[in-house]
C-alpha cells in the first residue's frame, strides 16, 4: 500500500512548515479571543446556556 | 420534503425510508441463506429482523400522525423533538450499567481467574473489548448523541433536522452497539483496540455517522440564534473527526462479502500509527471533546452563571484540537516507530497540557459567585468533581508521554488507572450530571426524585474511583519496577510470574472499587426511574423549564 | 481587524466551522502517517522474513479472534531488561505482513514477540487448556476448547488471497497448495514437508497438538507461537543496516 508521490509532497511541505502555521494560527486565535471590540458579543454568547424561550 | 396537502399522505422521506428498509430486509435474508459463518448468519438475521422493524415503525408512527406535517414552532416557540433523545438517554442508563458490571467481572477475572470458566465467550480477551465498547461507545455514545441533540436545539433554538433521521441515528447507532457487542462474545473481532468491530459494522457505523453529521449540520444551519454556541463546535470537532478516524483505521477487506472475517489494509507499523492515531484521538474527540460539549452547556446551567470567560473557550477549542491529533505516538514510544514521529507525540502531548488546563480553569470558575451550590446540589458537585477529575487525568496524561516515564508506565496498570481516572471522574461523572439534569428536562418533571440519592451515588462512586485508580497506580508502578530490578549480581531479579503474582492484592481492591461504581450507578438508574415514574409534573409551561432543581 | 474579524465567520458559518475543524485535525495525521509509507526504516524488507504458512496463519486468526492482546504484548522495546527478559529488541520489518498489527499495550502476562522455541509443544498444549497445571500463580484463562475444534483446510486460500490483496506476497503456488501445506505442517512424517519448507524458509512441521490425524486449532495456535520471532536471524542482522 504506497501513497502517491502528490501526497508525500504535501506531507513534506506540511512537516517543514507545522511550527509557523501552527503559531500563526494560534496567534490569530488569541488575538480574536481578546480583541476589545467582540467582549459585548462573548458575554452574550456566555449567557447562552441560560436563556429561556 | 413533506407536502402540505389537507389529504394525509406519505412524505418522500417516510416512504423512501421504508423502502431502503423493506430492501434491506430482502438483501440481508440472502446475505443469511449464503452466509460463510455461523456469527455472520446470526448478524444478516438479526439485521433483517431490525429492518422489518424499521419499516414498521415507519408505517405506525405515520399511521399515528396527523395529518399536517408537525410544526416547527408552537405559539412562537421552537418545538423541540425529544423522543430520540429520551431513547439515547435510557440506552446510556441501560448500557452504562450493563459496561460497568462486564467490567467488573474482568476485574474478578484478572483477581480470580477460574471466573473465565475457560469458556470461549466468557475468557477474558472477549470480555474486555465488550467491556471498554459498552462504556465507551455504547454509555459515552448514547450520552452524547442526546446531550448533542439537546444541546443544539436549545442553543440554535429550532427543532433538530429531520422526523426520521434523529430517530434513524439513535436506533442506528444502538443497533450498531448490538452487533458490535454480540461480534466480540462469538469470536468477531478485528483486534484493533478501540476498533474491534468488523466490517460489515464498521460501514454501518459510518452510514449512522454520516446521517448523524448531517443531522447536526442541518439543525446549525436552520437556527434562529446569529452566533454557534462554543458547545456545539465541541460536538461538531466530536462528530467531524470520529467520522475521519473512523475511516481511516478500519478500511477491511472482506474474505468474504458473506463473511465476517476481514484482514485490515494497513501492516505492521502503518497499522500501530493508524491504530494509536485513531485511538488517542477516540479519547481526544470522544471522549474530549464530546464531553467538553456537555461541560460547557450544562456547568453554567445547572449553575445558573455564564461561562467563565467566552474567550478562553474559544482558545481552549482551537488549540486542543490542533494539538490532540498530534500525540497519537505517544502511545508507541520505543516501538519500532521512528523516533522522530515518537518526539513529535511526545512534544505535543506536553503542549496539550496549556488547553487542557486551560478548559478546566473555564469549567470551575463558572461556579464563581455560586460556589455555596456545591454543598445544596449534589449534581452540580458531580459535574464540578468530573472538572477536576479531568484536570487531574490532563496532567498525569502529559507525564506519561514523557519517554522516560513512559519506559516504566508503558504496558503496566498505571495505564489502565490513568485511563478509568478519566474514565470514571471525567466522563463517567459529566455524564451522570448531563443525565440527571436531562431527564427533568425531557419528562418535563419539577427535578429528581430525590437529591439525598444522588448525594449517595456522588460518594459510593467517588470512593470507588479513588480505590480503582490508587491500586492500579500501586500495581503499575510495582510491577514496572519489579521488570526492571537487577541482583547486585547483574541478573534480573524477578520471574514474570513473580510480577503477576504481585498483582493479586491490588486486583482485588480494584475489582471492590469497580463494585462500588456499579452500586453507585444502580442508585442512579432507581432515581431516574423514580423520577420519571412518580415524578411532580413541571406545573406552568408544557416544555420543560431549566430552572436548576434545589 | 479585517483578519481578525474572520474568526466571527466560523461562528457564522456552520460548514466552514465544520471545513476549519477538518482542515486543522487533518494536518497532524498527514505529517505523523504518510512519511510511514515511503521510509526506508519503516518499508525496509529484513533477511528472513516471510509471510505466515497457512497453519501458522490460521493460528494466528485464532490469536485475533481471542483478543490476546488484551493481555500480552508483541514489541520488545530496546531497553536493557527487556531485551535480556525477552530477546533482540522488535524490529518495524518483523510485522510487516501482520493484517493487524498485533504489539498489544499492555502486559498482563509476558510478551510474546519471540517466545517462539522458548518451550516444547507439550508445554503450550498444557499451559494453554490449563494454565495453572503448569504455571500454578498464572491468571490466563484456559483454551482448552482449541483442541476440539478441528480446521476445515479448503478455507484458508480464501484468506491468503484476501492478504495478498492487502499486499502480503503470496504466490499464486502458496495459495494453490494451501490446503496441501496447512496439513504437512501439522504432520511431520508426510512426503509434502519437503516442498512447504521450500515455500516457506524454516517453517516448522510438527504435531503441534499430539493428537495424530486431526488438524486443530490448537495445533495452529501452537504453530504460529513456535515460530514468533523465529525468522530473523540475529547473529546476522547488523543493527546499524537498518538505522530507525
Amino acid at each position: 500500500m504506497r501513497i502517491e508521490p502528490a501526497v508525500s509532497l504535501v506531507s513534506d511541505l506540511i512537516a517543514t512548515w507545522w511550527t509557523p502555521l501552527f503559531v500563526a494560527l494560534f496567534l490569530v486565535v488569541i488575538a480574536y479571543a481578546c480583541w476589545p471590540r467582540n467582549q459585548a458579543k462573548f458575554d452574550e454568547a456566555s449567557k447562552m446556556p441560560l436563556r429561556e424561550d | 420534503m413533506a407536502h402540505a396537502t389537507a389529504r394525509k399522505s406519505m412524505t418522500f422521506g417516510e416512504g423512501g425510508s421504508a423502502l431502503v428498509f423493506a430492501v434491506t430486509a430482502l438483501l440481508c435474508l440472502v446475505g443469511a441463506a449464503r452466509a460463510q459463518d455461523a456469527t455472520f448468519a446470526f448478524h444478516a438475521y438479526l439485521s433483517a429482523a431490525a429492518s422489518v422493524l424499521a419499516v414498521f415503525m415507519i408505517f405506525s408512527s405515520y399511521s399515528r400522525r396527523p395529518s399536517e406535517p408537525i410544526p416547527a414552532e408552537i405559539d412562537g416557540k421552537p418545538n423541540y423533538n425529544f423522543g430520540p433523545i429520551k431513547f439515547a438517554t435510557t440506552a446510556a442508563m441501560f448500557w452504562g450499567i450493563a459496561g460497568f458490571v462486564v467490567g467488573l467481572w474482568a476485574a474478578l477475572e484478572l483477581a480470580w481467574p477460574a471466573l473465565n470458566f475457560d469458556l470461549p465467550w466468557t475468557n477474558f480477551g472477549r470480555i474486555r473489548p465488550l467491556h471498554t465498547s459498552a462504556v465507551i461507545f455504547a454509555f459515552g455514545g448514547n450520552v452524547l448523541l442526546a446531550s448533542s441533540l439537546y444541546v443544539v436545539q436549545r442553543t440554535c433554538r429550532v427543532r433538530v433536522a429531520g422526523e426520521i433521521a434523529p430517530w434513524f441515528v439513535v436506533l442506528g447507532y444502538n443497533f450498531f452497539i448490538v452487533i458490535a457487542g454480540t461480534g466480540y462474545l462469538l469470536g468477531v473481532t478485528q483486534s484493533k483496540e478501540y476498533a474491534e468491530p468488523e466490517w460489515y459494522a464498521d460501514l454501518w457505523l459510518t452510514i449512522v455517522w454520516v446521517v448523524y453529521l448531517l443531522v447536526f449540520l442541518a439543525t446549525l444551519i436552520k437556527r434562529k440564534e446569529p452566533h454557534i454556541f462554543v458547545a456545539n463546535w465541541f460536538y461538531l470537532a466530536f462528530i467531524i473527526t470520529i467520522a475521519v478516524l473512523h475511516l481511516g483505521n478500519n478500511p477491511a477487506l472482506p474474505v468474504s462479502v458473506f463473511g465476517s472475517k476481514s484482514y485490515i489494509a494497513w501492516s505492521g507499523v502503518q497499522d500501530a500509527m493508524f491504530q494509536w492515531w485513531y485511538g488517542h484521538n477516540a479519547v481526544g474527540f470522544f471522549l474530549t471533546s464530546g464531553f467538553l460539549g456537555i461541560m460547557y452547556y450544562f456547568v453554567p446551567k445547572r449553575a445558573d452563571r455564564p461561562i467563565y470567560s467566552y474567550r478562553l473557550s474559544i482558545v481552549h477549542f482551537w488549540s486542543l484540537i490542533f494539538l490532540y491529533i498530534w500525540a497519537g505516538p505517544h502511545h508507541l514510544h520505543y516501538t519500532a516507530l521512528p523516533d522522530w514521529a515518537q518526539t513529535l507525540g511526545m512534544t505535543f502531548s506536553i503542549m496539550l497540557w496549556m488547553p487542557s488546563w486551560g478548559g478546566m480553569i473555564n469549567g470551575l470558575m463558572t461556579l464563581s459567585g455560586a460556589w455555596d451550590k456545591l454543598r445544596t446540589d449534589p449534581v452540580l458537585r458531580m459535574m464540578v468533581v468530573s472538572v477536576a477529575f479531568y484536570g487531574m487525568s490532563t496532567f498525569e496524561g502529559p507525564m506519561m508521554s514523557v519517554k522516560a516515564v513512559n519506559s516504566l508506565s508503558h504496558y503496566t496498570d498505571w495505564t489502565i488507572g490513568h485511563v478509568h481516572s478519566g474514565a470514571l471522574g471525567w466522563v463517567g461523572f459529566v455524564s451522570f450530571g448531563a443525565v440527571y439534569c436531562l431527564v427533568p428536562w425531557l419528562w418535563q418533571k419539577k427535578g429528581l426524585y430525590s437529591l439525598k440519592l444522588v448525594n449517595w451515588h456522588f460518594w459510593v462512586s467517588t470512593i470507588g474511583i479513588v480505590l480503582y485508580v490508587s491500586a492500579m497506580w500501586v500495581s503499575g508502578i510495582l510491577q514496572g519496577l519489579m521488570w526492571r530490578a537487577y541482583t547486585s549480581l547483574g541478573f534480573l531479579e524477578y520471574s514474570f510470574i513473580e510480577t503477576v503474582e504481585a498483582m493479586h492484592p491490588f486486583y482485588v481492591i480494584r475489582a471492590l472499587g469497580g463494585l462500588l461504581f456499579v452500586i453507585g450507578s444502580l442508585l442512579m438508574a432507581w432515581n431516574l426511574w423514580m423520577t420519571v415514574k412518580s415524578g411532580e409534573p413541571e406545573a406552568v409551561a408544557a416544555r420543560p423549564a431549566l430552572q436548576p432543581a434545589e | 481587524m479585517s483578519l481578525l474579524s474572520r474568526h466571527a465567520v466560523f461562528e457564522r458559518n456552520s460548514i466552514l466551522l465544520a471545513v476549519g475543524i477538518l482542515v486543522v485535525i487533518l494536518i497532524g495525521g498527514v505529517v505523523e502517517i504518510a512519511p510511514l509509507f515511503y521510509l526506508r526504516s519503516t518499508i525496509e524488507k529484513v533477511e528472513g522474513m516471510r509471510p505466515y504458512t497457512p497453519l501458522e496463519l490460521v493460528g494466528r486468526d485464532v490469536y485475533v479472534r481471542e483478543g490476546c492482546y488484551t493481555c500480552h504484548s508483541q514489541m520488545v522495546r530496546p531497553l536493557r531488561d527487556e531485551v535480556e527478559r525477552y530477546g533482540h529488541y522488535s524490529l518495524a520489518a518483523e510485522s510487516m505482513y501482520d493484517h493487524p498489527f498485533q504489539w498489544g499495550s499492555k502486559r498482563t502476562g509476558p510478551d510474546l514477540a519471540r517466545v517462539g522455541g522458548k518451550y516444547s509443544d507439550e508445554w503450550h498444549v498444557t499451559h494453554l487448556a490449563n494454565p495453572r497445571s503448569i504455571v500454578p500463580q498464572s491468571i490466563m484463562p484456559g483454551y482448552g476448547f482449541l483442541a476440539h475444534n478441528e480446521i476445515d483446510a479448503k478455507k484458508i486460500a480464501n484468506n491468503m488471497r484476501t492478504l495478498r490483496a492487502v499486499g502480503v506476497p503470496y504466490t499464486d503456488e502458496q495459495i494453490k497448495s494451501a490446503a496441501l501445506d496447512l496439513k504437512a505442517q501439522a504432520t511431520p512424517d508426510s512426503s509434502d514437508v519437503a516442498d512447504l519448507q521450500k515455500r516457506y524458509p524454516r517453517a516448522v512441521a510438527r504435531n503441534f497438538d499430539g493428537d495424530a490425524g486431526h488438524v486443530t486449532e490448537m495445533d495452529a495456535l501452537v504453530a504460529y507461537l513456535q515460530m514468533l520471532g523465529t525468522l530473523v536471524d540475529f547473529k546476522l542482522y547488523s543493527d546499524k543496516a537498518d538505522l530507525r
